[in-house]
Formats: structure tokens, C-alpha cells, sequence
């Protein structure tokens, strides 16, 4: 018997998973994180990246979520780059990051 | 003096709900001021996920939830100041305020204070020692690192297990710095249980629980901190104090309703919340003068705080145009046992039948709790709930002809064993 803390919302179901069978979840979501925390756990990434030519930061998530194993090479990624305005919400700023599957996207306006 | 229908303090989340409601319900002619440079609020340092799964039905990051929000002030015309600071509020209903044009009066037919809370700081916690630099409040050091780029240090422990703390326990790790740990005065963490797994378990950062920092020290700057285990009562245990070296301190020991524009005006001050006194319309005791979100009293998600402001937006534009019928009884609300405050403090009913909204917190952790309203020892309205938790705000609202010709009533918790 294994026992998980879903991350998805704010409610934190504990998840209890014996050999085939998982209990405890609220919805589907649920289900789908602890199939996924067992075999290949996904943690969403939100991090900013330097705005060329100004003092602020452009903030930014991954598109969906990345291998937890990877997120630490996902980061170096986005601190290699810049970004310069103006910057659209959603903004593709890294596609398809170290071949994952998955953009860093902007996830604010900036004019 | 310019006239201003509505006048709305503050373009965070409560502000721009507030606004986007008001307007909805017939107030067209609003102005909301924003001390920064942009609107949105604490929402734009607020780059993690997991806003607007109650409200928007996604998860969203703090600017994105921003985002969607200032779109909708955008599509309706509303006019807001950016850079803009409002220096007095009165009881005449005019707003002072300044900003790079100078300093300027308006008169207003009713105004919002969404003001937003503060941190609190070291000085309020009487942490023994040295005062060198390096000892941040979470959400400043969030600030200096998601919009201004800047780490404030390398080596960091953190006081406080709220979700503030824990967010930057994972955000300054993935930015190169290393979190020693985190210590919790109380036997059990503040923050949501997804904020322990995904923030520090997922980096292995330890938790020490029944622990303080309990001595501050350095020179000019900071060298290191002691920690000391406390007991049940959250005093500090002689002997048990060892050294940690760090060169940050961030502290993340809770939030309390910014409120000194209201004080000032006059509006009596809710002792139990740090907010003011209000009634059922949101309304403090100076007519035409509402308050909502973070700076009337601390919610736990921000999804809370823009449907309480959708709410009090509506109240105040019923007062502008007045549709509101006269009071037919007004009656008073106590805080009772295991309660530690709830609102409204006063409700004012009338013909209209409405909805009476509760919003109230548990004192200590309750498996099973019944929440009662009471007059004269005699229960009107109770439910039981499961899992209440000081840190779990609770929502109710009932009918108010539950209330009429009522002079008090008493909201508690009956703890069921």
C-alpha cells in the first residue's frame, strides 16, 4: 500500500494504491496523477525570463507538465534565454524545450 | 471637484472583481486607483500554478488569473489610474489622491477599499538578536525575485510553513539557492498539503515541526540563525537551541488586512481581523464605505476573494442607484466558542428577502465540528462539517427571514466527539 497527496487543486486527497488498485481520488485528474506519479511523475514549471533591454521579468510555465526528473535541465534552458517586447499572453517562447514536448510560454502581456 | 460615481481603491483581484460586478449591475461611470504600475496586484509575483480551479474551472498561474480578469475591466471601458497613490478617504466620501499630475480630489457616490493585506514582519514577532540585512518576508523576497530578477541569497532557511514560505522554499531551489529548511512553530504545517509534496518533498527540504528561530545572528549581515524546539503552548524549550548557518532568513508568519486608510477615515476597526467592522452589505460603519478581499480579511484562495468582491461590487452599486429598501431590523453577530471572528459584525435586513453570506474561521483543528447560529441559546440554522482547520475559511449564507425581529445572534462551533 502506497499513500499520495494529490497536487492538483488545493484539496489534497489522499491517494491510496495497493498493487492495481487506487482509492481516495475526487476526480479525474486524481486518477491520472497517481497512474502518472507511480511510472513517470509530471510536475508543472513556472519560472521568468529576462526581458531585453529592461528591469523586469517576463513570467512563464510549461505548456503542460514535464518530467519532475527534467525540470532542473528545464530551468537552465530558460535561464540561457531572453525575450524581447513586446510579448503576447501565451507567447511561445521556447518551443518544444529539450525535445519534450512541451513550450515555455509567457504567461502575461507585456507592452 | 470631479464627481466619480464609484470609486474603487486597489486593482488586485478584489479590485478589478469588484469593478467588473459593479458595473455588470448598472454602474457604468467607475474609476479604480493602483499604487503601481499595473493592474493585477500581488498576483503578478504570484507565478505558480493553481489559481482559479474554483472560480475559472482551470488552473491558472497569478498572471494569467490577472490576465483574464483585466480583459474583462478592459471589454467594459472602465477607467482606472496606475501609479497612483490615494493618500485619505473621508466620510464625505471624497478620495485624495496622488500620482505625477500632482495631487488630486474626487467626491464619490460610494467607495470599494480593496486594499490587500501586509506581511508580517520580524519586528512583530520579537525574533531575540542582531538585526543584520538578509531577513526578508516571503512575499518581498518573491517580489525581488519574479518581477525585479533578483535572488536575495544563497543560503536560506525559512520561518513559517504558510504557502507563501513553502513556494519560495521551491522557487529559490530551482533558482540555484540552497533551502536548509523550513521550522513550524506549530505541531502541524499552515500550508495546503500539495504545497508540502510538490514544494518541499519533491526537493527533499526537511520540515521541522515545534520548532522557532529563536535568535537572530550577525553583524551587518546575516551569519546565521539559532532554532529551538518549543512545547504544546509554543514556548521556546532552554537547551535546545543549535546553530544554523544561512545568509537568509525569510519569514512567512501570516498576513493581516492593510487597513490604515480606513482607520483613518474614521471606519471602527475589527480587532479580531486587523479589517474593519462591517455589515451584511460589506458596508463599514460609514455609509457609502466598502471593503473587500485581503484588506477586509485574509482568504485562503484568490477564487474566494473575487466572489466575495462580485458580491459587495453588486451591494455597492444597489446603494448608487438606489434600490435599496429601507432597514426593518438590524441586529448584531458574535463570535462564540471556537470561533475566532466571524462576518459581518452587524446585518441590516429589509423586505428584500436576500441572502445572508457568513464567513468565519475555526480557532484550533476540529474533526467533526457543528456550526450553529444561535439567539438566545436557541439554534436557527447549523450544519455539521468535517476537517475545520483554522487555516480553511467557512462560506455559508442562509435566508434572511431566518433573522427578522432578531436583536443578536451567536455563531459557534460544537466540537463532535
Amino acid at each position: 500500500m502506497k499513500e499520495l497527496i494529490c497536487i492538483n487543486c488545493p484539496k489534497g486527497c489522499h491517494i491510496f494504491i495497493n498493487n492495481d488498485e487506487i482509492k481516495g481520488y475526487s476526480c479525474l485528474r486524481g486518477l491520472y496523477y497517481a497512474k502518472n506519479e507511480l511510472t513517470n511523475p509530471l510536475r508543472n514549471l513556472s519560472s521568468t525570463i529576462k526581458i531585453k533591454d529592461s528591469n523586469l521579468m517576463c513570467p512563464v510555465k510549461s505548456s503542460k507538465p514535464l518530467p519532475k526528473d527534467k525540470i532542473n535541465l528545464v530551468m537552465k534552458e530558460i535561464n540561457k534565454v531572453d525575450v524581447s517586447l513586446p510579448i503576447k499572453f501565451h507567447q511561445v517562447i521556447i518551443k518544444n524545450v529539450l525535445n519534450l514536448e512541451v513550450d515555455i510560454i509567457s504567461t502575461k502581456e507585456i507592452n | 471637484m470631479e464627481n466619480v460615481s464609484l470609486v474603487i481603491i486597489g486593482g488586485g483581484s478584489a479590485g478589478l472583481a469588484s469593478a467588473i460586478s459593479a458595473y455588470d449591475n448598472g454602474v457604468k461611470d467607475i474609476l479604480v486607483i493602483e499604487r503601481s504600475h499595473e493592474l493585477g496586484g500581488i498576483l503578478n509575483q504570484c507565478i505558480h500554478s493553481g489559481f482559479g480551479l474554483s472560480l475559472l474551472k482551470e488552473e491558472l498561474t497569478g498572471p494569467e488569473y490577472a490576465h483574464h480578469f483585466i480583459n474583462e475591466l478592459k471589454k467594459r471601458n472602465i477607467k482606472y489610474l496606475l501609479d497612483s497613490l490615494v493618500l485619505e478617504i473621508n466620510k464625505n466620501l471624497e478620495v485624495v489622491y496622488s500620482n505625477s499630475f500632482g495631487v488630486n480630489k474626487i467626491k464619490a457616490k460610494a467607495i470599494i477599499c480593496a486594499l490587500g493585506c501586509n506581511e508580517r514582519t520580524f519586528s512583530q514577532i520579537f525574533i531575540p538578536g542582531d538585526r543584520p540585512k538578509g531577513v526578508y518576508t516571503a512575499g518581498l523576497a518573491q517580489k525581488y525575485l519574479n518581477i525585479d530578477g533578483y535572488l536575495v541569497g544563497k543560503n536560506v532557511y525559512i520561518l513559517g510553513s504558510g504557502d507563501i514560505g513553502l513556494i519560495m522554499a521551491r522557487r529559490m531551489t530551482l533558482e540555484g539557492a540552497n533551502v536548509i529548511g523550513v521550522s513550524e512553530i506549530m505541531p502541524y504545517s499552515n500550508g495546503l498539503n500539495r504545497n508540502i509534496v510538490q514544494c518541499l518533498n519533491d526537493f527533499n527540504i526537511p520540515l521541522y515541526l515545534k520548532t522557532t528561530v529563536s535568535k537572530i545572528v550577525g553583524n551587518k549581515v546575516l551569519e546565521g540563525i539559532e532554532i529551538s524546539d518549543v512545547d504544546d503552548k509554543q514556548n521556546i524549550i532552554l537547551n535546545t537551541n543549535r546553530f544554523i548557518k544561512c545568509d537568509t532568513l525569510l519569514l512567512s508568519v501570516g498576513l493581516y488586512p492593510f487597513n490604515t486608510l480606513l482607520n483613518k477615515a474614521g471606519c471602527k476597526k475589527n480587532s479580531l481581523t486587523n479589517g474593519a467592522l462591517i455589515d451584511n452589505n460589506f458596508e463599514t460603519t460609514i455609509e457609502g464605505i466598502f471593503t473587500t478581499g485581503n484588506g477586509l480579511h485574509v482568504h485562503d484562495l484568490v477564487d474566494f476573494v473575487s466572489e466575495e468582491s462580485f458580491i459587495v461590487g453588486k451591494k455597492a452599486a444597489e446603494l448608487i442607484l438606489n434600490l435599496r429598501n429601507d432597514v426593518i431590523s438590524e441586529l448584531n453577530v458574535n463570535n462564540k466558542d471556537n470561533v475566532s471572528y466571524v462576518l459581518p459584525n452587524t446585518i441590516k435586513l429589509t423586505n428584500n428577502n436576500e441572502e445572508v453570506y457568513f464567513y468565519l474561521r475555526v480557532r484550533k483543528k476540529i474533526n467533526k465540528g457543528k456550526i450553529k447560529i444561535l439567539n438566545n441559546n436557541k439554534i436557527i440554522y447549523s450544519f455539521i462539517k468535517m476537517y475545520l482547520e483554522p487555516s480553511e475559511m467557512i462560506k455559508f449564507k442562509i435566508e434572511s427571514n431566518l433573522l427578522i425581529n432578531l436583536k443578536e445572534i451567536d455563531v459557534e462551533i460544537e466540537e463532535i466527539k
